[in-house]
């Protein structure tokens, strides 16, 4: 029997861990310093902010480091782009089944202010359908179009490029939500022709919780969702124009920008090493196959994210297991993503693991172990 | 006897979920469970049991000082009282 002395952590979808090297470290060291002067100090200060900026657009392949408003995470991000974004009762959003709640529930309260909101149905692997996609465009002419980049719950990576130049032939803004996406498939969101981009900086960024924001296109002008101080033009009675100040009220939390900023530079100098991720990735994916699982197996890119399900088991239970006879951290549900759980024929949720580039085969073999176990003493 | 018990954070529709860290192991709380039909499995790690009466479900490791309780959806909170109850009374 091996070891139940480490645990084996498959929850990166929700928050990546290990960070990565040098993200600890920077924390602690930000937090014993004295605060930087973020927009206020002069040429020489060190402004972590904007040097985390830099490497964003860098990762984002987008050419303007003030575009991107920092926040405190994804759903800030959503929320500034969904409910900055100039609509009206009787304008028409439209967006899919597999986005997350932070998607969803700002979505739901614009609807309650007469906003109208299509709801395009995703594949059975959670994947927006180019064809369907455009058939909306063309019959809904939506003034914003929200979609995620892949889903967290299968993984299955949408075709942004495409999905963006059909959304602009029809005229259509577009909202992309990178949670799950940036840091671990390449983009280039300036020539895809994106306008608002979501993104955090604690998934495959590798970086610490408390950052993520939103990238919006030169020319896009959104209305504040968060107002406050901004340290500087302090007379204006409303948010400053200029970008990032435009979207960014308040402190800004400096120590766990200076983690996000060793994570981004370790991760341009240690590229993951792609090749390896897809062994394992299908590795668990054969493994829970033959153990009898119902896994759900988009074809094409995706991100290290196995949705799964034991038959004859609650995927409760085969959490329950998998955590405390295991030691494997994972997450059951509906992951936040109600909607689309209709669309994988899958209602009740299911169990998720999301792998990082710190994932071994020996971990993977535990989990295989594990499910084989439990569906034997199903099948006994 | 006294327990200490959280609300278990998870993502299922209408879960009425609790951890409850207690002085006995697992195993000794089945014993004590009447009423309940009560399964054991050894075949995994650490071994697990789960103990069911209707949709009210005790679970856990065998070996373990916390367990699970699922209440039924409909009178979660009346059950809770009355589960606690029996475990404050148990000695």
């Amino acid at each position: 029997m091996k070891s139940c002395e480490k645990r084996i952590y498959l929850n990166n979808a929700a928050t990546s861990w290990p960070k990565a090297p040098g993200v600890a470290e920077a924390i602690a060291e930000a937090v014993r310093q004295l605060p930087g002067a973020a927009n206020r100090g002069g040429i020489n200060d060190f402004d972590v902010f904007e040097e985390v900026r830099k490497e964003l657009a860098w990762v984002m392949g987008v050419s303007w480091p003030e575009q991107i408003a920092l926040g405190c995470n994804s759903t800030w991000g959503l929320n500034e782009g969904i409910f900055g974004f100039p609509l009206e009762a009787g304008s028409v959003v439209l967006t899919t089944s597999s986005e997350h709640n932070a998607v969803l529930r700002p979505l739901y309260r614009l609807e309650q202010q007469g906003v109208r909101v299509v709801y395009l149905r995703a594949d059975a692997f959670g994947r927006v359908q180019p064809e369907a996609w455009e058939k909306a465009l063309k019959e809904n002419a939506p003034k914003l179009c929200i979609l995620n980049h892949a889903s967290n719950v299968t993984g299955a990576v949408n075709d942004a490029r495409m999905l963006t130049a059909l959304a602009k032939q029809y005229g259509s803004a577009v909202l992309l939500d990178v949670s799950q996406t940036l840091g671990w498939i390449p983009m280039e969101l300036e020539q895809w022709g994106v306008d608002m981009a979501a993104f955090t900086g604690h998934k495959y960024l590798l970086g610490p919780q408390g950052t993520g924001g939103l990238y919006v296109r030169p020319g896009l002008s959104l209305k504040p969702y968060l107002l406050g101080g901004t340290g500087v033009l302090s007379d204006l009675r409303d948010m400053p124009e200029e970008m990032p100040l435009h979207l960014e009220a308040g402190t800004g939390n400096e120590p766990s920008y200076h983690g996000l900023l060793a994570a981004l530079r370790w991760s341009k100098e240690h590229p993951a090493d792609k090749k390896r991720m897809d062994d394992l990735l299908n590795l668990i994916k054969t493994g829970l196959t033959e153990a009898g699982c119902r896994v759900v197996l988009p074809e094409g890119p995706v991100t290290p994210v196995v949705s799964f399900a034991v038959p004859g088991m609650s995927n409760a239970d085969v959490g329950d297991i998998l955590t405390e006879s295991y030691d494997i951290i994972c997450r059951v549900g509906l992951h936040c993503a109600p909607e689309i759980m209709e669309d994988i024929g899958m209602p009740r949720g299911t169990v998720r693991l999301s792998l990082s580039r710190f994932t071994t085969k020996e971990e993977l073999e535990v989990v295989i172990e594990a499910v084989r176990a439990m569906a034997e003493d199903i099948s006994s | 006897m006294e327990f200490r018990c959280r609300k278990v954070q998870n993502c299922f529709a209408g879960a009425r979920t609790f951890e409850y860290e207690l002085p006995i192991t697992g195993s000794e709380l089945s014993k004590l469970l009447e009423g309940f039909d009560i399964h054991e499995n050894h075949k995994f790690r650490r071994p697990v049991f789960s103990a069911k009466k209707g949709a009210l479900e005790v679970k856990g490791i065998l070996a373990a000082h916390v367990v699970k309780i699922n209440y039924t959806e409909e009178n979660w909170e009346d059950e809770k009282q009355e589960m606690e109850r029996w475990l404050a009374g148990l000695g």
